[in-house]
């Protein structure tokens, strides 16, 4: 469920309330709090930006300039499931290139893409840490090793 | 053989909670340090253990630490920051020790604070690794309610407490002073040396940054005594240290041994050799910031000191191996754009100069590349020498290449001369 | 401390505080660099100024550094020629390049680019890269800047300015690697009081003076004449450039005590009045009658044929206009035409002034703690503002030598201490853009204020009463009390400083005045409009540059109904030339010589920059000609300028610094005006007359119209331009400073108060009489820009 993209909850106020408090300046906890306020709507629309800039006392620019730097910040809508296929060097030795393929060709969307139902986006990532089992890919939270199209085809049907 | 990092994890299980931890003798070492022993003797100790950074850098950690000032040089908040921001390509040992024994790692960090004195830690976890970062959160909170963290640590009169930050992506933020600038909420831009984090770290105050695997192996330092964990290396080297293997290996995995294990050795007998089909042309040893070693010199001790004779570094300590089916240009590419992607974009030559490299490589290895190209991309990978840009990480980039450049020229050239990648 | 070390075989004596780059260029070496800014400080983001290091005798192999990030040791060697260290700055140039637009011939900045400088100077010629270049898209940054990102190298010196210096938070640098953008989060007017400094702070053209580019030349085909900025009090020194009579932009002339290399956008844009439709270019009568200068000249003689004409002076013009007019009109009838509020500021200034001296720009750069008492800084004197925030935003020097920081390391600065600044105390009536810096920020009415000021006096001497205030300041080694306002106030934020001063304090003190030449005027006359008023009933009163009804409409009202005759010389329409029944036009700052006294106390000296066809005459120029003509035998003493300047010293001795503000110098050896390459001279009015014009005609002026003269660096510290081979940007003005950042080599500086007389002594309570009717933060003359105008719409509609 989604909520209203630039309203803030009170129990978002309270968590954001928590991780200011690790910080001895507010400012600090900004990755922190863009995060948190993105698990619950996905991405980081510019009305939410705005909002969590004026909780932390920062400018919009201020808080633009950090969260444009982090990829894992998304500035921009996602699917429900962004899908993060790595694409560094084991990944791209074991075949993740044929990997993206069968995604590509089951979701029918382009790297970058987000499907027409808004369910996946897929995006490529740097390692994952996962390379004695690649190619490898985080769905959602979820890390997956040893994809091969079977694989594929299991997690992620053709629709 | 001995293998104190890992001897509590258990592959496909959950790893150890508190009670379990404690009961294999976890938190022995933070009952008989923490307000028994002085901060300085324990300093002493992880001085005189030889312990290396396993961040890939190899700097022994007691001088490190000796660099802290005290706190009645500098009063106010001091800080041990753990750098698990593993994102080096080809690097699987920290998500091991994080999801594998989480309370080895707080243990770590108790000592390690206390022995520089610190009173506030944070554990920089990369945000791709969700269930590290649950699994170090609840082992937190476990150590919190059990005394062992907070005000007056078993009466000690000595305080900590740790606070997780879960990244938001970037390869540079395991450069640590672009990870000081992550945590005050900025953009990660490394910070120029001196100073040091020791001398003005985050938020300016002193500050000690060390990679999960150094902070693992402190529990085991103080309880077992720097002779011990001296001897547990190999060819003159100290400890153990996880290794790994990725790639057409048979058993791709990560392997606790002794520091100074012959890379062969560990390749052959615990990677069992080759993929059948495959033959290896080249390793990455430590990462993708590490030079390419040939299949004749895999004899080499795994240290830091037999890498750095070489003119290479250990890094990571996790190989990568490249077969003979893969194209070696490719792999380079491959690694030019990671680097080229992950540049922060702050200092000229490594954010302009990077993607030239990587363009100039798949330029080759489409068969569009011009004989000219090489002598630029020596010309480049010269402007990006170590010293030279802002940080390590052009330098680190430049290993592949260079080394690369060197390795397979007769590749380069076939490329540029016959208009096509030959393995495709 | 000095130590020596060796460039290219010259042992040098270098400042060991400074970094090796600043030491290479204050050795006038050429070592290019982009990111390095003397006021900036080091960063080593660009990676350009490397040099070949060797330490000590034994050191054979060297090794390549950055030279903005290195610091000097005894017995180091430096090469620049080194060869690796050569072939390493050319391929920097030649990687930032792999994304430039090769965009030059149609680039503003062509001609004055530091990029093109230092590609030039690193040998870079043929370019290898042969991919996609990134491109951006721009963004509408408001009537000031025009941006052009493509044109970007990452230097990183517009956010650093922007916001490290100049406190805005409107504009960053966003995204990363490759993909990196300087700007604000969304098109929009840039915020910022000091945004027209990226103009100058970019190396190449990403940040463009918008209103130059509607009337844009190069360099090289404009004039440059040496100025002083005329919006407020502070009087920072400018550059203005001139073609065929027109004001094309305004520079920063730099000033290493005053403006040093930044201006205020009010500064930098307001002079657009100059061009714009307020202008006043025409003379004419009561009924509208146009008439040229000649008589308009003519009529003006016969008002003073009268006897006891009574003239009003004003604080926006120089002290020569001002001094003619009382000349003419007699010294008991000539009266300063201000508000009785700031002819009572005035006169307390003075006196205070007089007693204790004032305070320079730098020395607020340099306080170790500040008080703000009264109005707003960044309204009344925003260059001063500016130089306050950089106290505030100086990490102390003990914190920074505990780290082993040095000063230039501008990076490391900023992050050794995010709680431990200078103190900064606010205590104004109006919000001011100081609160966000400042340590405590009260907010009083302006008599409370002057109560808390004395309250903070007595706390400072008597250590029983508890105030943080007086505490930082006590603990301070060069604390600056910055006061504004009224009278009362003044005086009572004096008595701070002679409490300070009392406890072995040396604190400085400044006080705001409200226009160019205040304090000027205030030293010819300073009596104010209403006394004027009973003396002009049936009488012809000539006003000089000043909008009287701005001032006081009823008091003018009251006035322009009773006099016989109303004469306005103006440079500018205002509702009282309006009601004049002869308007003179005049020249502006812009076209006129004459002399300001800022609020340091400063003389001075600003010369005529525009030379157009059948210009109005500069106000002092016309009085004399009516003076001549009416047969005012006070008018044919000072045919020149020069002998303006001597009969001023000799009627008000304490402007006799005037007349050594602007030395006498032979024709010979005038600095040219016009630079050497003024392209198509003999083409240039080609449109009005086939044949080549004479130069113009001027000697009032120790400078020469013309393209002849001394080369530059022969000539004195008063430079048209700054200029040198091989450096054609603004940064050329490294090789006119004796050491980088530091004061112009040969530069005088002349000021009066000083010799403080009164040290000890409190100053005596008075009590305003006047009512506070003051509108700050408006200056009427740069309101009348076209770029100010349609900046006010833009902010007014975000």
């Amino acid at each position: 469920m989604l909520i209203a993209k630039d309203m803030m909850t009170t129990t978002e106020l309270y968590e954001i309330a928590k991780l200011v408090a690790h910080y001895p300046v507010a400012r600090a906890a900004c990755i922190d709090v863009l995060k948190l306020v993105q698990k619950n709507r996905r991405y980081i629309s510019d009305d939410i930006l705005a909002e969590v800039a004026r909780i932390l006392g920062m400018s919009i620019s201020e808080l633009d300039e950090v969260a444009t730097f982090y990829n894992l910040i998304y500035r921009q809508p996602v699917g429900e499931t962004v899908i993060l296929l790595c694409d560094s060097v084991t990944c791209w030795m074991m075949g993740r290139n044929k990997i993206a393929k069968s995604i590509m060709d089951n979701l029918t969307i382009k790297d970058g893409e987000t499907t027409a139902d808004g369910k996946y986006t897929l995006l490529p990532i740097v390692c994952l840490g996962h390379c004695d089992h690649a190619p490898a890919m985080l769905m959602g939270q979820t890390l997956v090793g040893d994809l091969d199209s079977t694989k594929i085809n299991k997690l992620l049907p053709k629709a | 053989m001995e293998r104190p990092l890992t001897k509590n994890i258990i592959a496909n299980q959950e790893p150890y909670d508190l009670a379990a931890y404690q009961a294999v003798g976890g938190y022995q070492a933070v009952l008989q340090t923490i307000g028994r022993i002085d901060p300085t003797k324990v300093l002493e100790i992880v001085v005189d253990s030889g312990l290396g950074g396993c961040g890939g850098g190899g700097f022994p950690t007691g001088r490190k630490w000796q660099a802290m000032p005290s706190r009645e040089e500098r009063p106010g908040t001091h800080y041990f920051i753990v750098n698990a921001d593993e994102m080096e390509p080809g690097t699987f040992k920290d998500r091991l020790l994080l999801e594998g024994d989480p309370h080895q790692l707080i243990e770590g960090i108790i000592l390690s604070a206390y022995a520089v004195q610190a009173d506030h830690s944070y554990i920089f976890i990369r945000g791709e690794y969700h269930r590290a970062i649950t699994l170090i959160e609840h082992a937190v909170s476990e150590a919190e309610a059990a005394g062992l963290l907070g005000l007056n640590i078993l009466g000690s009169g000595y305080n900590l407490v740790i606070h997780v930050h879960g990244g938001a992506g970037r390869y540079i933020c395991g450069e640590e002073t672009a990870l000081l600038n992550s945590l005050e909420g900025r953009r990660a831009v490394p910070r120029s040396k001196p100073p040091l984090p020791m001398t003005s770290g985050l938020f300016g105050a002193p500050t000690v940054v060390n990679n999960v695997e150094t902070v693992c192996n402190i529990p085991h330092i103080i309880a077992n005594g720097a002779d011990w964990y001296r001897n547990l290396g190999q060819n003159g080297a100290v400890g153990t240290k996880i290794f790994g293997v990725s790639g057409r290996v048979k058993k791709p995995g990560a392997y606790e041994l002794p520091m100074g294990t012959p890379m062969q050795d560990m390749i052959e007998n615990y990677a069992g050799g080759m993929q059948h089909g495959y033959k290896l042309r080249a390793v990455l040893p430590g990462g993708a910031s590490t030079g390419f070693m040939l299949a004749e010199d895999l004899d080499i001790p795994m240290s830091f000191a037999a890498f750095a004779a070489k003119g290479n570094r250990l890094g990571t300590g996790t190989a990568i191996i490249l077969d003979d089916q893969t194209c070696p240009i490719g792999l380079i590419a491959n690694l030019q754009h990671f680097f080229a992607q992950e540049s922060c974009g702050w200092c000229a030559p490594c954010r302009d100069g990077l993607p030239w490299v990587e363009r100039t490589l798949k330029a080759i290895e489409i068969g569009e590349g011009k004989m000219d190209d090489l002598d630029l991309l020596t010309d480049i990978s010269d402007t990006m020498a170590p010293g030279r840009t802002f940080c390590a990480l052009a330098p680190g980039a430049m290993a592949s290449l260079m080394t690369g450049l060197s390795y397979f020229r007769d590749e380069f050239e076939r490329h540029i001369r016959d208009g096509k990648c030959p393995w495709t | 401390m000095d130590i020596k070390i060796t460039i290219e075989d010259q042992v040098v004596l270098v400042n060991e505080n400074d970094n090796l780059l600043a030491a290479c260029l204050t050795a006038k070496q050429d070592v290019p660099y982009f990111c390095w800014h003397p006021a900036l400080g080091s960063v080593g983001s660009c990676r350009q100024c490397a040099v070949k290091v060797y330490q000590g005798p034994e050191d054979t192999t060297g090794r390549i550094v950055m030279a903005c990030m290195t610091k000097m040791t005894p017995a180091m060697r430096v090469s620049i020629a080194d060869g690796q260290a050569t072939k390493f700055r050319e391929a920097i140039v030649e990687t930032v390049l792999t994304n430039h637009p090769h965009d030059c011939p149609v680039c503003e900045v062509g001609g004055e680019c530091h990029l093109q400088d230092m590609t030039v100077m690193t040998g870079h010629s043929a370019r290898r890269y042969r991919y996609e270049k990134r491109t951006h898209l721009n963004q509408n940054l408001g009537p000031f800047i025009r941006h052009e990102m493509n044109r970007c190298i990452g230097c990183y010196r517009c956010v650093r300015f922007y916001q490290d210096y100049a406190g805005g938070n409107d504009f960053g640098v966003f995204g990363s690697s490759r993909n990196i953008y300087f700007g604000r989060d969304e098109s929009g007017t840039l915020e910022s009081p000091f945004a027209g400094n990226l103009v100058e702070v970019c190396p190449t053209g990403v940040f463009v003076d918008k209103p130059f580019s509607t009337k844009f030349r190069r360099k090289w085909d404009m004039r440059a004449t040496p100025s002083v900025c005329p919006h407020c009090a502070v009087g920072c020194n400018i550059t203005i450039q001139e073609r065929g009579g027109q004001l094309r932009r305004v520079l920063n002339r730099y000033n290493e005590t005053l403006n040093g290399y930044f201006l205020c956008d009010r500064g930098r844009f307001g002079v657009g009045f100059v061009e714009s439709n307020s202008r006043l270019r025409t003379s004419r009568t009561g009924s509208g009658l146009a008439l040229s200068h000649a008589a308009a000249c003519k009529d003006l003689a016969e008002i003073l044929k009268s006897d006891r004409v009574v003239g009003i002076g004003s604080p926006r013009a120089s002290l020569e206009s001002n001094y003619a007019l009382r000349e003419l009109v007699g010294a008991e009838n000539f009266y300063a035409g201000i508000s009785d509020f700031d002819s009572e500021l005035v006169r307390s200034a003075i006196e205070i002034a007089r007693d204790l001296g004032l305070a320079r720009v730098k020395d607020a750069e340099q306080a170790d703690a500040i008080l703000v008492l009264g109005d707003d800084p960044t309204a009344v004197a925003p260059r001063l503002a500016l130089a306050l925030r950089q106290a505030t935003q100086r990490v102390p020097s003990a914190i920074l030598a505990n780290r082993g920081i040095p000063t230039w390391d501008a990076g490391a600065a900023k992050l050794a201490s995010h709680d431990v600044m200078n103190p900064l105390f606010v205590i104004t009536e109006c919000p001011s853009w100081l609160d966000s810096m400042a340590t405590q920020v009260i907010r009083l009415s302006a008599l409370e204020i002057t109560a808390a000021s004395i309250r903070i006096s007595n706390s400072i001497l008597d250590t029983t009463e508890e105030s943080a205030i007086s505490d930082a300041l006590r603990k301070a080694k060069k604390p600056i009390i910055v006061v504004s306002g009224n009278a009362a106030l003044l005086r009572a934020g004096a008595n701070i400083v002679v409490a300070l001063r009392q406890v072995n304090v040396h604190a400085k003190l400044s006080i705001l005045l409200p226009e160019a030449n205040s304090l000027g005027l205030g030293l010819i006359d300073n009596r104010p409009l209403s006394a004027s008023l009973e003396v002009s009933k049936g009488r012809s009163v000539i006003v000089l540059e000043n909008d009287i009804q701005l001032r006081s409409p009823i008091l003018a009202d009251e006035m322009i109904a009773e006099v016989a005759q109303l004469c306005v010389l103006d440079h500018i329409e205002t509702s009282t030339t309006k009601h004049a029944s002869l308007t003179v036009a005049v020249g502006s700052f812009a076209d006129s010589d004459g002399t300001f006294i800022n609020f340091e106390g400063r003389v001075q000296r600003f010369y005529k920059g525009i030379f157009g066809v059948e210009e109005a005459p500069q106000s002092w120029v016309l009085l004399r000609d009516a003076g001549v003509m009416a047969s005012r035998d006070k008018a044919t003493t000072w045919g020149t300028y020069a002998q303006l300047l001597t009969s001023m010293s000799a009627a008000i001795p304490e402007l006799a610094a005037c007349s050594d503000a602007s030395p006498t110098v032979p024709p010979t050896t005038r600095p040219p005006t016009l630079p050497y390459r003024h392209s198509g001279r003999t083409a240039a009015s080609a449109h009005i007359e086939v044949r080549e014009q004479l130069p113009a005609q001027h000697n009032d002026s120790p400078l020469s119209t013309t393209m002849e003269g001394p080369p530059i660096h022969l000539q004195s510290a008063l430079k048209p331009v700054v200029w040198s081979p091989g450096w054609n940007s603004v940064q050329a003005v490294n090789k006119f400073q004796d050491t980088i950042g530091g004061a112009l080599s040969g530069v005088e500086e002349r000021f009066l108060f000083q010799s403080p007389t009164g040290y000890n002594v409190f100053f005596a309570d008075v009590q305003n009489v006047a009512e506070d009717h003051r509108n700050l933060g408006i200056e009427e003359v740069s309101e009348l820009s076209p770029a100010i105008i349609a900046y006010h719409r833009s902010m007014s509609t975000s």
